[in-house]
């Protein structure tokens, strides 16, 4: 037993929290590791033994996740963030700085147990980019010489890390809103300044409508979902069942990862009641009884937010039993992810809910809105889309079509204030670009993710394009999408087959390994990539690489794999220049482009 | 009432093809004879589709579909040579065999390998790969039977999904993920399970093989013989693979209606013992106080005389449940049609008047029926220990919403598994079963009722209540203990209130079939009435049989060790171990005049046996045997027997012919032929009813009050005694891939005393009782109740025997540390009264 009773109580109260207790699992190994300082097989077998589970699942299942560890590391844990939109603001000198500096190498620990150096995955930050963790704090923009201060700050700290300064992340640009409008107010967070600017006003109205009333405006407003899919918002919420005794569930997909994002944790850390007011309204338009906010581990700053405003919403009765006198009870639970992208998709984020593996589910049968949840009917809804939705209801439909509809785009990469921006659906990504200031030292712009970097690779000629779902999916470029509206813009030093490699390894870290085409394919490609930028290309690999991303369209279980095709075929067809000339071997690779 | 699915046309490569609604388009094809290839899909699993091997094009869809998860459906027009199709199944294929090791030459599963056969049917024909493959240790052994070679798999998730879906042990698991996944145990411990030879069977590839047959032999090298597995009472379907005269290895055979085609890693692994050095090859004599070989002919003359010299009241016949139908049969012949006694009993692990010697043993139900239960009730019944391939069929029955109630006094393995619980103090559990039936029982202890919480009780009873297809099960554990008469009465009651009948799980090896053939003191063949048998056996045996019973096996010890017997014949049986109490059957040999022991090993009888008579095996036997369900199922011989040991039929009309009686047959086949004469129902591949020498009645006496010994300070611990499926006895002993999976002996102690002790799980303890001690490894548990010791039987090295008493219900022993750990520096003795 290394367990203390405190723990195992921790564990017990997890437990309760759930309708099945195996999905207070990644919250149970968190206890654990926190008090052990690792997951050793003894604090393994005691958190077994008190989920009743084996010991065989449990440890497969914190196996799968990234933020779990399995062996003692520093006391503080340094994680940088290398994926795209930090590669492009320089990560590399972060991080070499930091090896220096520390005399390590990644996934080492310094000989006298202070620091643990990471990397990271894209850490919903990319405005802060480079961007960098320290346990549970999040820093950057960050230089060697913040790097050095910080150093001599952590490591001669006694006190506990929450209380060292935090650098401050650049602030939203300021512009008239209406998602975003109170989202720079410091007390925004607070139910009473919430309230006061109109909060829960929303909510009211529609407990004062009938369910299928609520659905039928959102319905009206012509919302479609903002992880991604882009999937009209009612029009899903009409697909679960009539029948109230089938129990029901609203799951809110708070697992922001898809690289270049960040406007979900944005909405998360500045404006929590609205999320909150938006679960309300969805759950009463659904007759859920119990909503679960899938929060990314990562964003501990913004799981406290939340978990302080549920918990003054309960106070008030505006969450709970009863709310606001309207008969209608809801109980809402805040879950924590562990590190794994994959559970950013909506059955794989059910399959973690319940504390597995983040695999994805087969479709059929396991549809959420027939077999979600505790094969129960579930909506899944994305936390940008239930700002909206609170928003609608607090403001009426015919306002938000009439201002908007407004979409919220985070935009990162070259580009001089890199932040969330909310803009009327359809505005060019030229006029995006602008917003935010336009280039990076006013250097051209060569290409862009208009979508993340799940979508393809579009090319400067394309920039006049609207940021619309229809508009960028009819672009005779496979793989162009709106996606999560993540707009990462390159210029013109960029190294694309470098960029290409890095999302291709992404995609091949983040795979959960289940079907073949994906798991073999990321990792073949990978090498190809990595070997040609080594100076080891041979001529054959461009139509290698094109091959291998063929064997994967269209053949993987989920969409993870198939978003890696539209990265390798927009590059090999507007920028294949570069790739052959790392086809002619070390002759061909060219000096570094990055200062 | 018969719902006839509604069919579906489709059309596959040009073929209308016509299915149930419900039906995968893989096995629609399949069906129609197209061959689509797969890894992930099993079809003892839902589907899974992770390979994506199974590509096919089906007409108005964008994308390729995997047809294993694709559901027919009216007009849907399929392709699966389409050159997309090609094209989607060579990327797949090349894709698995990138980081495929290719070592076929040196593979086990060269030869059967589905991996090999899809690239030779469906790949392409040359790797485009040349980066540096995914590097694993190899191969990494995961205990005693399975090798893992993670290089190999190409991660179809079978076994894994067999231990979650079809075991439930969760014994492999998938770790890490993306390229990095592997199949492991936790931290590559030793693999925990009781199935995990099925997951060597499923591997698609030589990612799992079994140690046993490492290198062994190539597939082709074997010649199957079909038989079944004798190594507990399930009767599963078996193929053993021989090569040179030897067993390879031993596989399932499929067969619906009892194993499917799984098996339990006794069954796969347990055959070693056929070909173990220590066979008996000659025959015994006792020779100056030594045992030593001799002929046939003198050691049969030897017993004939003895036999013949002895009063047939004073002759008794011990064992058989290692013999074939017919060896039963034709031993059950000659002890009563030829030497005229009724002593004969194979029930010889029960104790004087339990409750064992009143219930016929076998189940009334069928083993497929298993799977339709609604509600399982387990009384005492260890079912992955004592038949554990009935498990995968409860393991079904539970995925069609199933609940299940066990009453024992060891919570059991798949507890995970079990709705209500009810873990009793021994001795205790049939007021817990008539507390299932609501009737009011007076609590006699503190704690609730056999120490089982009250409401768990109400809970349990309030669900039996609501069974509309309820499985009640009664062995060993509840049958033999103290309060067994009652036990199996309350669970008659209860079964009748629910209007199912009771299965009565007891017997290992061919039980039922040595009942059926005779080996009962008070019935002929056929579990028939002695009385009621007479005249049939008069005219086939052409000799007079009394009608009176016989004395029990328990009677028969106890009657040896008051000097009331002339010779004692055991056949294929260990009472040395197994008796209930060793003391008693010490006493016993030591006045017996004249021991035969007829078996395939110096067993410790044969060891102090005058004369010893080498047998066969069943893997060598020829016949037929039933198992626990009553089912007759045919042997094979696979292997010839080791010197000159014999069939034991053939033994028993060579002393026939010796004692002046003609009982000659030509062959299996005319012994079936004539048992068919006496037992009605009697076919290859029937069922028979359970039978016992006193069916539906109770005990010929009642049981003796039990000696309530009262809890004493100096034996605190009341003894369980109970199964392993892997134990080290005169068989499993000499598996060596059984007896490492048993390991060392071992009893099982609650926290609580063992913090008492102290001792920690591993160390060493003697447990004593007045009569005896043995040594063990402990375990510590809270599967058993604070003041009970849980001691398997079937280690001969700890043989739970020497502890207890004929004549007392319950054995108390203590507990003495061995090896006393760091936790305290006490005397590491609990019991002893310290001044």
């Amino acid at each position: 037993m290394v367990l203390s009773e405190n723990a195992r109580s921790e564990i017990r109260r997890l437990m309760a929290q759930f309708p099945q207790r195996q999905s207070a699992l990644l919250g149970a190994l968190f206890v654990a590791q926190d008090e052990v300082g690792y997951l050793s097989p003894d604090a393994l077998a005691d958190v077994a033994a008190v989920m009743d589970l084996p010991v065989s699942e449990i440890t497969s299942v914190a196996s799968f996740y990234h933020l779990y560890r399995f062996s003692p590391e520093g006391r503080h844990v340094i994680q940088v963030c290398t994926n795209i939109s930090c590669q492009l603001r320089g990560c590399g000198r972060i991080l070499d700085h930091l090896r220096r500096r520390l005399q390590v190498d990644v996934g080492e620990t310094t000989a006298d147990g202070a620091f643990t150096l990471k990397t990271a995955e894209c850490l919903a930050a990319c405005e802060s980019a480079p961007v960098m963790m320290v346990d549970t704090d999040r820093l950057g923009p960050m230089s060697e010489r913040d790097v050095d201060s910080l150093l001599d700050q952590y490591a001669h700290a006694s006190t506990p890390s929450a209380s060292r300064p935090r650098l401050a992340p650049p602030p939203v640009a300021p512009q008239t809103s209406m998602i975003l409008k109170y989202i720079h107010e410091p007390d925004q967070g607070e139910l009473e300044a919430y309230r006061r600017r109109g909060g829960y006003e929303g909510l009211r109205r529609a407990l004062g409508m009938s369910p299928d009333g609520v659905t039928d405006e959102v319905e009206k407003s012509g919302l479609r979902g903002r992880g991604g899919a882009g999937f009209p918002t009612g029009r899903k919420w009409k697909f679960i069942p009539k029948d109230p005794a089938i129990p029901r569930y609203v799951v809110i997909n708070a697992d922001e990862g898809e690289p270049g994002t960040f406007k979900d944790r944005t909405l998360l850390e500045g404006d929590p009641h609205r999320l909150l007011e938006g679960i309300a309204i969805a759950s009463y338009a659904v007759g859920a009884k119990q909503a679960f906010v899938y929060v990314r581990r990562e964003f501990h700053h913004a799981r406290t937010g939340l978990e302080r405003a549920l918990a003054q919403a309960s106070g008030a009765g505006l969450l709970g039993h009863n709310i606001l006198g309207s008969g209608y009870d809801l109980d809402v639970v805040v879950a924590t992810g562990a590190g794994a992208y994959i559970a950013g998709e909506e059955t794989s984020l059910l399959e973690s809910l319940e504390g597995r593996r983040a695999m994805p589910r087969l479709k059929p049968p396991y549809y959420p809105a027939v077999k979600g949840l505790y094969s129960r009917p579930t909506v899944l809804n994305n936390v940008e889309t239930l700002c909206h939705v609170a928003w609608i209801l607090t403001e009426g439909v015919e306002r938000y079509r009439q201002l908007g509809p407004p979409i919220l785009i985070s935009v990162s990469g070259h580009i001089a204030r890199p932040g969330v921006y909310e803009v009327p659906l359809g505005t060019t990504i030229r006029q995006v670009i602008e917003r935010a200031g336009g280039m990076l030292d006013g250097r051209p712009c060569k290409a862009c993710f208009p979508g993340g970097s799940s979508s393809a690779i579009l090319p400067a000629a394309y920039l006049d394009t609207q940021m619309d779902y229809d508009a960028l999916a009819k672009l005779d470029v496979y793989g162009s999408m709106l996606g999560s509206g993540a707009l990462i813009v390159m210029d013109d030093t960029t190294n694309m087959v470098e960029v290409v490699a890095r999302t291709v390894e992404f995609y091949r870290d983040e795979s959960c390994g289940k079907c073949t085409p994906c798991r073999e394919g990321t990792m073949w490609l990978g090498q190809v990539l990595r070997r040609m930028l080594a100076g080891q290309g041979r001529s054959e690999d461009l139509a290698l690489l094109d091959s291998i991303a063929r064997g994967m369209t269209g053949t993987c279980f989920c969409p993870l794999g198939e978003s890696v095709p539209p990265a390798i075929y927009s590059s090999l067809r507007f920028f294949r220049s570069e790739f052959e000339q790392y086809a002619k071997g070390a002759g061909g690779v060219p000096q570094a482009v990055h200062a | 009432m018969n719902q006839v699915p509604p069919m579906v046309t489709m059309t596959i490569d040009g073929t209308k093809v016509a299915v149930p609604k419900g039906t995968t388009v893989y096995q629609a094809a399949k069906g129609a004879h197209i061959e689509i290839p797969i890894f992930c899909y099993h079809d003892r699993m839902p589907p899974l589709g992770a390979c994506r091997m199974c590509l096919v094009k089906v007409e108005k869809m964008a994308k390729l579909q995997t047809s294993c998860t694709l559901e027919a459906a009216d007009g849907m027009v399929v392709s699966t040579i389409a050159p997309e199709v090609k094209a989607g199944q060579e990327a797949i294929l090349e894709f698995l065999l990138i980081n495929h090791p290719l070592d076929c030459p040196i593979c086990d599963k060269g030869g059967e390998c589905p991996l090999q056969d899809q690239t030779y049917a469906f790949g392409p024909g040359r790797s485009r790969f040349i980066e540096p493959k995914r590097d694993f240790a190899k191969p990494v052994s995961l205990g005693r039977v399975l090798v893992l070679d993670r290089e190999r798999c190409i991660l179809c998730w079978r076994c894994v999904r067999f231990g979650e879906i079809i075991a439930g042990d969760d014994a492999l698991k998938g770790f890490e993920r993306g390229f990095h996944s592997e199949i492991n145990t936790p931290f590559t411990l030793p693999v925990e399970s009781k199935f995990i030879g099925n997951t060597i069977a499923i591997c698609p590839v030589g990612a799992l093989t079994a140690k046993p047959y490492r290198f062994a032999a190539r597939p082709w090298d074997n010649q199957a013989v079909s038989s079944v597995c004798t190594l507990c009472g399930v009767g599963c379907a078996v193929d053993f693979d021989v090569r040179g005269g030897a067993i390879t290895r031993t596989r399932a055979r499929e067969s619906p209606a009892v194993n499917d085609i799984w098996l339990c890693d006794l069954g796969f692994f347990g055959h070693g013992y056929v070909h173990h050095s220590e066979r008996l090859r000659r025959p015994l004599v006792r020779q100056d106080g030594n045992l030593v070989e001799t002929t046939w002919d003198n050691a049969l003359d030897l017993v004939a005389h003895r036999l013949r010299a002895a009063p047939p009241s004073r002759v008794a016949m011990l064992g058989g449940a290692r013999l074939t139908n017919e060896d039963a049969y034709v031993a059950g012949r000659f002890f009563r049609g030829v030497l005229g006694t009724n002593h004969l009993d194979h029930r010889i692990d029960t104790r004087p008047q339990s409750a064992s010697q009143s219930v016929p043993w076998g189940m009334a139900v069928s083993i497929a029926e298993i799977d339709q239960a609604d509600v399982i009730l387990l009384v005492g019944c260890d079912v992955t220990e004592e038949y554990p391939v009935l498990w995968l069929r409860m393991k079904r029955a539970i995925a069609h919403g199933a609940k299940v109630i066990a009453v024992t006094p060891k919570a059991l393995e798949i507890h995970r598994f079990v709705d209500h619980h009810l873990v009793h103090r021994y001795g205790e559990g049939a007021a817990v079963v008539r507390a299932l039936t609501g009737s009011h029982v007076e609590d006699s202890r503190a704690g609730g009722l056999g120490g089982v919480d009250s409401a768990a009780i109400t809970a349990a009873a309030a669900r039996l209540g609501g069974a509309t297809r309820a499985l009640v099960m009664i062995g060993r554990a509840a049958l033999e203990a103290p309060d067994g008469v009652e036990a199996a009465a309350a669970v008659r009651d209860l079964a009748a209130r629910l209007s199912v009948p009771v299965n009565v799980m007891r017997g290992k090896g061919n039980a039922f079939g040595a009942a059926l053939g005779g080996l009962l003191p008070d019935a002929g063949p056929g579990g028939r009435p002695l009385a009621d048998i007479a005249g049939d056996l008069q005219q086939i045996w052409n000799r007079a049989v009394a009608p009176q019973s016989g004395m029990t096996a328990p009677e028969i010890v106890e009657t040896g060790a008051q000097g009331g017997l002339d010779v004692l014949y055991v056949v294929a049986a260990d009472p040395a171990t197994d008796v209930l109490d060793h003391t008693q059957w010490k006493a016993a040999r030591a006045r017996l005049p004249f021991l035969v022991v007829q078996d395939a090993f110096l067993t410790q009888t044969a060891q102090v046996a005058d004369v010893v008579l080498p047998a066969l095996v069943a893997p060598e036997k020829d016949g037929t045997v039933s198992s626990i369900e009553g089912r007759i199922q045919r042997l094979h011989a696979a292997v010839l027997g080791p010197g000159e040991a014999r069939q034991d039929w053939t033994i028993f009309a060579a002393l026939a012919e010796r004692c002046g009686a003609e009982m000659a047959y030509s062959g299996w086949e005319e012994i079936f032929d004539e048992m068919q004469a006496l037992i009605p129902g009697l076919a290859l591949d029937a069922r028979m009813n359970p039978m016992g020498g006193a069916i539906g009645r109770p005990a010929r006496t009642p049981p003796p009050p039990v000696r309530a010994e009262a809890p004493s300070a100096d034996f605190p611990f009341v003894l369980i005694p109970g199964e392993a499926l892997f134990a080290r006895g005169a068989m499993s002993a000499r598996s060596a891939a059984i007896a490492d999976l048993a390991g060392e002996p071992w009893a099982m102690m609650h926290p609580d005393d063992a913090a008492r002790l102290p001792v920690a799980e591993g160390d060493a303890i003697v447990l004593q009782s007045p009569h005896g001690a043995a040594a063990v490894r402990v375990k510590v548990s809270t599967a058993v109740l604070a003041g009970q010791v849980f001691l398997p039987r079937g280690y001969d090295g700890a043989a739970a025997n020497a502890l207890a008493d004929a004549a007392e219900a319950l054995t108390r022993v203590r507990a003495i540390a061995l090896t006393p750990t760091s936790a305290g520096a006490g005397s590491g003795e609990v019991g002893r009264r310290t001044p």
